[in-house]
């Protein structure tokens, strides 16, 4: 199972800040995530098919996937996926 | 290097073993530049002011409107239309007047950057978008000075201490800049990020440890969440290549 933490808004719409979910690639990860917690859809994608990312940041261990893979980026059991809004106001 | 007012004066904080005299000598030393005299900027110039730390320079091209007033407690009714950092520099100089403080009414650029930042010990990202944060993103790496990362939204405030070569850089967790536009601030938010970044800078320069290197602070004001997630450097990074 791979440990997604939650941040934020995101907790917010999803009642949880932690969510095991058994996904082989981000894509899916997302798919199930928001089909469990249909607040979460809004937030976090801009189009279903192709699955399009809303502006958030969705790092690996620590690694934002747009240098990895994107939404292809593979996960293996032990990954912790955090998931959060990019905000930049001063 | 301490005179008998800096001692009297920084009493309290010199008082603490990890900073003591050397710590607020070495903050006497430091030139730090303020990038931004809005709500985030307002509360790292006013502690970093009062703090004692020797040289800031403050930076701004924007005018004191009246919805900046929720947030931005270094400007005032009377202020409204005047320049942000003759605003600024007017406060902070009748709250310490034994440091040097310096406005520059100017537009961060990729053409006037490095010398905006010319001396600069360090900088403070107290900025609204995320276009002039590469900039200076990029001119600190290059400087190989510490950037002290501030951003928040309604409740929600980030922070992270970047320091070339040891972490992370901005770009590495954010790649690209999201759509420009007025986003929502809750007044205090800034408030407490800001806190956070001159706290920062005050460690950075008198060497206490550990800092927000190597990890995002995620802080929330609504549910009362203040949560540190990893971060690590990434060898695709355009701006730093990971190193
Ligand atoms: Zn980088």
């Amino acid at each position: 199972m791979v440990t997604v933490r939650l941040f934020a808004a995101f907790r917010e719409a999803a009642g949880k800040k932690e969510v095991n979910i058994s996904a082989k690639n981000i894509e899916e990860l997302i798919r199930l995530l928001i089909a469990r917690y249909k607040k979460l859809a809004p937030l976090l994608i801009k189009n279903t098919d192709p699955l399009e990312l809303e502006d958030i940041i969705v790092l690996v261990n620590g690694r934002s996937i747009w240098y990895l893979k994107g939404v292809e980026t593979k996960l293996k059991e032990e990954d912790v996926v955090s998931i959060f809004p990019l905000i930049g106001g001063g | 290097m301490l005179s008998d007012k800096d001692l009297t004066r920084y009493d309290r904080q010199i008082k603490i073993e990890a900073f003591g005299k050397k710590g607020q000598e070495n903050l006497k030393k430091a030139h730090i530049v303020i990038a931004g005299a809005g709500g985030l900027g307002s509360s790292v110039a006013l502690y970093l002011t009062a703090a004692g730390a020797g040289h800031i320079t403050i930076i701004d091209h924007e005018n004191v409107e009246l919805s900046n007033l929720n947030r931005q407690i270094l400007h005032w009714e009377k202020d409204i239309g005047k320049s942000k950092v003759d605003s600024a520099v007017e406060k902070l100089t009748q709250l310490n007047s034994d440091i040097e403080i310096l406005g520059i009414k100017e537009k961060i650029t990729e053409g006037n950057v490095l010398s905006l930042l010319k001396g600069a010990d360090g900088v403070v990202d107290c900025l609204d978008n995320f276009k002039t944060r590469f900039i200076l993103n990029d001119a600190i790496l290059k400087l190989r000075i510490p950037f002290f990362h501030g951003a928040c939204y309604e409740f929600e405030g980030r922070a992270t201490t970047i320091i070339p070569g040891r972490t992370p850089c901005l770009r590495c967790i954010i790649p690209r800049s999201p759509p420009e536009k007025k986003v929502p601030i809750m007044g205090t938010t800034p408030g407490t990020i800001g806190t956070i970044q001159a706290t920062e800078v005050i460690k950075f320069f008198s060497g206490i440890d550990p800092l927000l290197t190597g990890k995002l602070l995620v802080y929330d004001s609504r549910y009362f969440t203040y949560e540190l997630i990893r971060i690590e450097k990434n060898p695709e990074c355009p701006s730093c290549g990971g190193q």
